[in-house]
C-alpha cells in the first residue's frame, strides 16, 4: 500500500513530494532514516562508483529497494529521460510480486510526459506546476492502491485540464503561431462551454467508448504523427588471426555475438471526435516477436495492420524487440546492421604500433546525414614479457597519438588506452572517414597497438534499421466534417549498445 | 524646495513599487516561472487574505501557493495553521477549487477532526451533483477524511453511490470501501462486502477492476465470492486495468486451484491414451507427447490470459507467467509465447526494479524447466550499458541454460567477461558460471581450470575475484584432487610467488594441498616447508591452515611408519615432518587468534600423549565434496532454489511468489453450475437511454472493441435495443437492480439471448443504439432524478 511519494532531483535533493496522509513521513525525516538505515539508497557512490568496485551486483533488488523501518518499504526507480529519481515509500506486504510500485512511478513518469506533452520533464516544471502534479497524483492513487482506470493521460486531462499559456504556444515549433492561437481560443469556448451547461459536460462523460478517449474533442487541424525509433544493441566479434603480421591487411570476418533490435512507436495524436485509425506497417520480413501493445489496439495478432481509438495526445503504441539471433534473422544481419559498417585493423606498421579505424557510412535516398557519430576505441594495454617491469610501473601510462584523420577530431580519455572519435554534429552519408594512430607509452617509445574493442555510436533519422516502415494511415472519423486530416511519420534510429570485440 | 523634491522622489519610488508589482502579477499570468516567482512571493498573512477572498481567481492563487508549500517539503510558513481558512472553499463551486480543498483535507483532516467536519456537509451536498465527476471526487474526498466519527455517514452514501450511473463513481466507491475497510474493517466488514459484491458483477471494466483491486486487498480469502464472476472476469480480463489484471489473475489462479479439478495429462504418444493428473511439481510429467484434459472453465481462464502476453506492464506479465507454471503443462506455457514476451520486457525496459524482478523470475523459472528460455539465451548476453546487478543476473541466467550444445560459446562469452569486464561483480558472477559449465564435461573442466590459473598468473586482480577464482578451482579440483594433479602444483606456484592474494584464498589453496596429501604425499612435506617459514606473515586463516595441513601431514606420516615398523615407536625428532609441525605449532600456539592458540594447544596434546589413532580419524576424514548443483533436490518445488557459490540467490518474494499452490483435490459436491454467471449490473444503459443527450458525431465507432463473449454470459442490457421497446421497458429498469425484481427480469434475459451476437458484444454499442433513439427524451438531469428515486 502506498503511503507517500517523493521526486528527487539526481543529487537527492527533493523537488516534489506527495504524501497520501498526516501520518506520511516528509522527505526531511525519510532521508534521515535513509542515511542511518540504508545509505546507499540515496547516494550516488552506490551507482557509479562501488556498483563497479565492491561486491554489490549479486543479483537482488537492494539497489532499488531496501526496507525503512518496521513494516516500510522504500522503493526507487531512476527515469533517464527526465533525470530524476522518484521514491515510494510503501507499507510491507508479503505476497505479490513486489514489481507494481516500479512500474507504478513509471507510469506516473510516463503520465507526466503525456500529461504536459513535452519530451523530458525538468525539476522547474515540476516546481512550477506543484498544483497540478499534486493533482495529478491525487487523481492517481486512491487509497493506496493505483486507481485503476484512471491512468489513462485523458481522465487526468479530464479532472486537471491541461493549461494552455501562451508561452508554450510561443515555444511550440510543431505549430505556426496562427494556428495555434485559433486552437486556444477554441480551448478557452470549449472549457467555458462546460463550465456553463452541465448538460454538455454530461453528454461528452456518456458518450466515452473507450476509457482511454475522451469524448467531444475539437480539433481545427486535424493531426496525427507517428514517431518511429529503434535502438540497435548489437556486438560483433572480429575473428583474429593470432599468426599476426600481415594476415592483419586482410578483412577478417565479422561474426555477430548477439544482436537485439528493441522498436517503439509512439503516437501524437489530435484528431476531432472518436476516429479510428488503421496504420499498416511494412515489416520488411522481421520478426516482431511479441511486442507489448498499447490496449486500444483491437488485433493483436495481425501486426502489419493495426487497427485502434487512439487515446488523445501522446501515447506510446507498440514497443518490439527483432531478435537478431534467431536463425532467419541472423544471415540478413551477420556482417552489419545498418547504414555504417565499422572496420579496424591494428598492429601495422613497421613496429606495430599502428592502428586504423575505418567507417564506411553507406548512401541512403532516405538517411542524408548522420547525427553524434562517436566511436569509442579501447586498447590492449601493451604486453611486455618482462614481468617485473609490469609490477612496478604497471601498464597504465600509455597514449594513443593520431597520425592522420579525416573526419572529426580524438579525444584520449583519462583512462589510459581508451579514447574516443568524436565527430561533427552532421556526417554525411557515403562518406569514408579514416582515422590512423599510433600507441605511444610514457617515455615516448612506440609498443604495440591491439584493439580490445571499439564501440560506435549514432542517430539517424529518416529510416529504421530493421527496414520497417509505415505504408499507410487510414483515419477514420465518420460523420465529421473537420479538415482532413494530417498525417506524419518519422523514422529514428538509434545506437544502445554496438560493440566489435577483437 | 529641496523638500518638495524629496517628495516628489519618494511618491515616484512608491509608484515604481506599485507598478513592479502589478507587472509581478501580469506576467504571472503569462508563464509558469513568473507566477511562480509571485507565488512564492506571497507574505503568509497575504496568504490569508486570498483564501478568505470572494474571488475565485485569488483564492485559487492561495491554494495554489498552499499546495506548492506542502509538495515543497519547505517554507516558512506552516500550512496547518490555514486549515478553516482552506477548508471553507469547498463551498466554491469550480471543480479546481474542489480538488485542491480534497487534497488538503486528505493531508490533514487526521490532525483537526472537529474542524474538517465543516466540510462534510457541502460535500454531502455534492453527491447529488449532476456531474460525475464531481460526485466521485466527494465519495473519494468522504473516504479520505480520516475522522471515525464521520465513516457510518459515508457507508451510507456509499450505499447510495453503489448503483449511480455513472462507472467512475462506482469505481469510486469500490476505492472509498477499501478506505473505510483500512479504518473500520472490524465493524463494517459485512457491509461492504455485500457492497463490494455488487460491484463486482458491474458491466463497466472499470469498474470491475477497481472492485477486484479492492477485493484482492481486503478480502483475499473469500474466493467463494468469485464463483457467479469467474467466467465474466475471464472474458473482460483484457479490458480492465493493468494493475487490476495482475490482482484478478492472483485470485484466479486461488480460485482455480481451490475449486476447478485438477487437469490431466494424456500421453499421446502410446495406443492407450493413459492418463495422470497434472503433478504437483511443474516439470515431472514423464510423457515425451502429451495431451491435456482441462475443465473448460480453466480452458477459458488460460485462453484469456493467452491475450496478456502483449500487456506493457511487468506486473501483469509476472502474474500470467505465474498462472501458466501453476495451472499449465509446460507444453502450455510454451505455447503462450510468454517466454518471449517476459525476454522483451527486459530487453526493453529501462526500469532497474522492473528488470530486476523480471530476471529473477526468468531464473527462477529457468531453473524449474530450462527448455522454455532456451531458445533466447543469446538475449542473457551481457551489454555494456548493463547495470552490474542486472548483468550478474543475467550471467546466472546463462549458467542455468548451459548445457552440451551451447556450453562452447557460453564459456567464450564468460571468458570474455572474465578478461574484459571492469566490474568484479561481474567477473566473479561469471566465473562461479564457468564453475557450472565445467562440471558438464572432464574436458571443460580441465580447460577451465587451466584457464582460470593461467589469468591469476598474468592479470593484476583485485582481491575479491582472486579469491573467487581460487574458490571455483577449489570446488572443481576437490571433485576429483587426482586429475588435476598438475593444477594444484601450478596453484601453489602461484601462492608461492603472489604474496598479495588474499588470505581466504591463501588458505583455499592450503586446504586444497591438504586434500592431496592422501594420495600424492610426496610433494606436500616441501610445500609446508616453504609455507612454515612465512607462517608469521600469513592471514589468520591461511594460518590456520598451516597448523592444519602441518597436523595432517604428521599424522600421514605416522601412519606411514606405523605401516612399515609397526613394532617400532615412532620417533618424533628424528622426523622432519615432526619438527615442522612441533614449530608450526610452537608459534601457532602464541598466536593472537585464540581459535589458532586452541587448536595448537589440541594437537600438540594429541601428538605428545601418542593418540595416533583420534589424530588419524581427526586429519584424514574425507572431506564430502562440494555440492555445486544449480537445483537442489530436496526443495519443493517453487522452492527451486538457485544456489551458487558465494552467492545469495534470490529475493525471497520471488520464490514465495512462484510458490507452487497445492491442488484442493478433495471431491467437491459443486457442480459447475456454480460457476454460471451472475447477472450483469448495467447502469450506464440505464443512464444514457433515459438522459439520450448525445451528440450525432458520438456514435461512430463503438464496434471496434468486439468482445469475444463466451456462450455462458448471458449479458443484460437493461435498456432497449429499438425504440419501440423502449416505453415497455422503463419501469423494469427503474427496479432492475433491486435483487427482488426476479420474475421482470427473467423476461429480459430471454429477449436478449435471442438477439444477435452483435448486441450482445458491446455494452457500448448498445448503448449507442439505445440513445439514437431517444434523443428526444433528452434532459440529463433526469439522469440523476431517476437515480435518487431508485435508491
Amino acid at each position: 500500500m502506498f503511503i507517500a511519494f517523493y521526486i528527487t532531483d539526481s543529487k537527492y535533493s527533493l523537488v516534489f513530494q506527495y504524501l497520501l496522509s498526516s501520518k506520511s513521513p516528509s522527505f526531511e525525516h525519510l532521508r534521515t532514516k535513509v542515511q542511518e538505515v540504508c545509505p546507499k539508497l540515496m547516494s550516488d557512490a552506490n551507482t557509479t562508483e562501488s556498483g563497479t568496485r565492491t561486491n554489490d551486483g549479486n543479483g537482488n533488488l537492494n539497489a532499488v529497494r531496501q526496507p525503512v523501518g518496521k513494516n516500510l518499504e522504500l522503493y526507487k526507480y531512476y527515469s533517464s529521460t527526465n533525470k530524476l529519481y522518484y521514491f515510494c515509500l510503501t507499507s510491507a506486504c508479503s505476497s505479490g510480486s513486489k514489481c507494481s510500485p516500479f512500474v507504478f512511478m513509471e507510469d506516473m513518469d510516463r503520465l507526466f510526459l503525456e500529461y504536459f506533452d513535452k519530451d523530458q520533464l525538468t525539476a522547474s516544471k515540476i516546481k512550477n506546476n506543484y498544483d497540478r502534479i499534486t493533482m495529478i497524483f491525487y487523481v492517481c492513487v486512491s487509497g493506496g492502491v493505483p486507481a485503476a482506470g484512471k491512468l489513462y493521460s485523458n481522465s487526468v486531462k479530464k479532472v486537471v485540464p491541461v493549461r494552455s499559456d501562451l508561452s508554450k504556444i510561443i515555444t511550440s515549433t510543431a505549430h505556426t503561431l496562427q494556428v495555434a492561437v485559433q486552437r486556444q481560443g477554441q480551448q478557452h469556448g470549449e472549457r467555458f462551454g462546460n463550465k456553463q451547461s452541465r448538460f454538455e459536460t454530461d453528454s461528452s462523460l456518456e458518450s466515452e467508448m473507450v476509457p482511454w478517449r475522451s469524448a467531444g474533442l475539437k480539433y481545427t487541424n486535424n493531426e496525427f504523427y507517428v514517431d518511429m525509433t529503434e535502438e540497435i544493441h548489437v556486438t560483433y566479434q572480429k575473428s583474429r588471426k593470432t599468426s599476426g603480421s600481415n594476415l592483419r591487411f586482410d578483412s577478417s570476418k565479422m561474426t555477430m555475438v548477439c544482436g537485439t533490435i528493441n522498436g517503439r512507436a509512439t503516437v501524437r495524436c489530435y484528431l476531432s471526435d472518436t476516429p479510428s485509425v488503421e496504420l499498416q506497417l511494412d515489416l520488411a520480413g522481421n520478426d516482431m516477436g511479441v511486442p507489448a501493445l498499447h490496449n486500444c489496439i483491437e488485433n493483436k495478432t495481425d501486426l502489419s495492420n493495426l487497427k485502434f481509438i487512439p487515446p488523445d495526445g501522446k501515447f506510446s503504441l507498440i514497443q518490439y524487440s527483432i531478435d537478431l539471433d534467431q536463425v532467419s534473422q541472423s544471415r540478413r544481419y551477420n556482417s552489419c546492421v545498418g547504414l555504417i559498417t565499422l572496420d579496424f585493423k591494428d598492429q601495422l606498421g613497421t613496429k606495430k604500433d599502428e592502428f586504423e579505424l575505418t567507417v564506411n557510412i553507406a548512401n541512403s535516398r532516405e538517411v542524408e546525414s548522420i547525427q553524434d557519430l562517436c566511436i569509442g576505441l579501447e586498447l590492449q594495454p601493451p604486453t611486455d614479457n618482462n614481468s617485473q617491469n609490469r609490477d612496478t610501473t604497471q601498464d597504465s601510462e600509455f597514449k594513443i597519438k593520431v597520425l592522420r584523420n579525416t573526419h572529426g577530431r580524438f579525444d584520449n580519455s583519462v583512462v589510459s588506452g581508451k579514447g574516443a572519435w568524436i565527430f561533427d554534429k552532421d556526417t554525411p552519408t557515403g562518406s569514408l572517414p579514416v582515422l590512423r594512430g599510433c600507441v605511444e607509452n610514457s617515455t615516448g617509445l612506440s609498443c604495440d597497438a591491439k584493439v580490445q574493442r571499439v564501440s560506435l555510436s549514432y542517430t539517424h533519422t529518416g529510416q529504421l534499421i530493421s527496414g520497417i516502415r509505415v505504408k499507410a494511415i487510414n483515419i477514420n472519423s465518420q460523420g465529421t466534417t473537420g479538415t482532413k486530416p494530417f498525417k506524419g511519420v518519422k523514422y529514428m534510429t538509434t545506437t544502445g549498445d554496438y560493440e566489435i570485440r577483437s | 524646495m529641496v523638500d518638495s523634491i524629496n517628495r516628489i522622489a519618494t511618491a515616484l519610488e512608491s509608484a515604481k513599487v506599485i507598478t513592479r508589482e502589478a507587472a509581478a502579477v501580469a506576467t504571472s499570468k503569462l508563464g509558469e516561472s513568473s507566477y511562480r516567482h509571485y507565488s512564492e512571493g506571497i507574505a503568509p498573512e497575504q496568504l490569508r487574505e486570498l483564501l478568505n477572498s470572494r474571488n475565485s481567481r485569488e483564492v485559487k492563487d492561495g491554494l495554489r501557493r498552499i499546495i506548492a508549500i506542502i509538495a515543497s517539503g519547505e517554507g516558512p510558513i506552516d500550512v496547518e495553521t490555514y486549515f478553516s481558512d482552506v477548508v471553507k472553499n469547498i463551498t466554491f463551486g469550480e471543480a479546481k477549487i474542489k480538488t485542491l480543498v480534497c487534497i488538503y483535507l486528505q493531508r490533514f483532516a487526521e490532525s483537526d477532526p472537529n474542524l474538517a467536519l465543516l466540510s462534510i456537509n457541502s460535500l454531502q451536498k455534492t453527491l447529488i451533483d449532476g456531474d460525475p465527476e464531481i460526485k466521485a471526487l466527494s465519495i473519494k474526498a468522504l473516504a479520505d477524511i480520516r475522522v471515525s466519527s464521520l465513516h457510518p455517514i459515508v457507508l451510507h452514501s456509499l450505499k447510495k453511490a453503489v448503483s449511480d450511473s455513472s462507472g467512475s463513481v462506482r469505481s469510486e466507491v469500490g476505492f472509498a470501501i477499501l478506505k473505510l475497510f483500512i479504518a473500520r474493517s472490524d465493524e463494517f466488514a459485512e457491509e461492504l462486502l455485500q457492497l463490494l459484491d455488487q460491484l463486482l458483477s458491474d458491466a463497466d471494466p472499470q469498474v470491475v477492476s477497481s472492485a477486484v483491486l479492492v477485493l484482492h486487498e481486503c478480502f483475499p480469502e473469500r474466493l467463494d465470492l468469485l464463483h457467479s464472476h469467474f467466467r465474466y472476469f475471464c472474458s473482460v480480463l483484457h479490458r480492465m486495468d493493468p494493475f487490476a489484471q495482475a490482482a484478478v489473475i492472483d485470485l484466479l489462479i486461488r480460485y482455480c486451484k481451490m475449486f476447478l479439478p485438477r487437469p490431466k495429462v494424456v500421453n499421446s504418444s502410446s495406443e492407450t491414451g493413459e492418463s495422470v493428473p497434472l503433478p504437483d511439481k511443474y516439470n515431472e510429467i514423464l510423457f515425451p507427447v502429451y495431451d491435456t484434459e482441462i475443465h473448460p472453465d480453466l480452458d477459458l481462464f488460460l485462453k484469456s490470459l493467452e491475450r496478456l502476453v502483449y500487456s506493457s506492464n511487468a506486473t501483469v506479465l509476472l502474474a500470467t507467467s505465474n498462472a501458466f507454471l501453476q495451472l499449465a503443462t509446460p507444453a502450455q506455457f510454451k505455447k503462450s509465447r510468454l517466454p518471449q514476451a517476459l525476454v522483451r520486457a527486459v530487453s526493453s525496459s529501462s526500469n532497474l526494479g522492473v528488470q530486476i524482478i523480471l530476471l529473477q523470475s526468468i531464473c527462477l523459472l529457468s531453473s524449474i524447466d530450462p527448455t522454455l528460455f532456451l531458445p533466447y539465451v543469446k538475449k542473457f548476453f551481457v551489454l555494456p550499458s548493463d547495470d552490474a546487478t542486472v548483468g550478474s543476473l543475467k550471467i546466472k541466467i546463462l549458467s542455468i541454460l548451459t548445457n552440451e550444445s551451447n556450453v562452447k560459446f557460453m564459456v567464450k562469452e564468460l571468458k570474455y567477461i572474465i578478461s574484459n569486464s571492469k566490474s568484479s561483480a561481474l567477473v566473479i558472477a561469471a566465473t562461479n558460471s564457468l564453475a557450472v559449465c565445467a562440471m558438464l564435461s572432464p574436458g571443460w573442466e580441465a580447460y577451465i581450470i587451466k584457464g582460470l590459473i593461467s589469468n591469476m598468473e598474468i592479470d593484476k586482480l583485485p582481491t575479491a575475484v582472486l579469491g573467487s577464482y581460487v574458490d571455483v578451482i577449489r570446488v572443481l579440483v576437490q571433485r576429483n584432487p587426482k586429475r588435476h594433479l598438475s593444477s594444484i602444483m601450478k596453484l601453489v606456484k602461484v601462492l608461492d610467488a603472489r604474496k598479495a592474494l588474499s588470505d581466504n584464498a591463501r588458505a583455499s589453496v592450503v586446504s586444497i594441498v591438504g586434500e592431496i596429501a592422501a594420495f600424492e604425499y610426496k610433494i606436500c612435506p616441501d610445500i609446508l616447508r616453504k609455507l612454515a617459514g612465512t607462517f608469521a606473515y600469513e592471514g589468520s586463516e591461511t594460518r590456520c591452515q598451516i597448523l592444519l595441513l602441518s597436523a595432517k601431514l604428521l599424522s600421514y606420516e605416522i601412519e606411514k611408519f606405523k605401516e612399515e615398523q609397526p613394532n617400532e615407536t615412532y620417533d618424533f625428532s628424528q622426523s622432519r615432518i615432526a619438527q615442522i609441525c612441533q614449530s608450526v605449532v610452537h608459534l601457532a600456539s602464541f598466536d593472537e587468534d585464540f581459535d589458532i592458540r586452541d587448536r595448537a594447544r589440541a594437537i600438540s596434546s594429541l601428538y605428545d600423549t601418542g593418540k595416533y589413532e583420534i589424530a588419524t580419524l581427526l586429519f584424514q576424514a574425507p572431506k564430502p565434496s562440494p555440492k555445486m548443483t544449480l537445483i537442489n533436490d530436496d526443495m519443493e518445488v517453487g522452492d527451486h532454489i538457485v544456489q551458487q557459490l558465494g552467492d545469495p540467490g534470490l529475493d525471497k518474494f520471488v520464490m514465495e511468489y512462484y510458490k507452487m499452490i497445492p491442488w484442493n483435490d478433495e471431491e467437491s459436491n459443486d457442480t459447475d453450475d456454480l460457476r454460471n454467471p451472475a447477472t450483469l449490473k448495467d447502469y450506464s444503459r440505464y443512464a444514457s437511454s433515459l438522459s439520450g443527450s448525445f451528440t450525432s458525431g458520438s456514435k461512430s465507432s463503438a464496434t471496434h472493441i468486439k468482445q469475444e463473449s463466451p456462450a455462458g454470459i448471458s449479458h443484460t442490457p437493461l435498456a432497449s435495443h429499438q425504440g419501440k421497446k423502449y416505453r415497455l421497458q422503463t419501469l423494469d429498469e427503474f427496479f432492475s437492480d433491486i435483487p427482488s425484481t426476479r420474475a421482470t427480469k427473467k423476461k429480459i434475459i430471454i429477449q436478449e439471448e435471442s438477439s444477435s451476437e452483435e448486441d450482445e458484444s458491446d455494452e457500448t454499442d448498445g448503448a449507442d443504439d439505445g440513445d439514437e433513439d431517444s434523443t428526444d427524451q433528452s434532459s440529463s438531469s433526469s439522469s440523476s432524478i431517476s437515480v435518487h428515486n431508485n435508491n
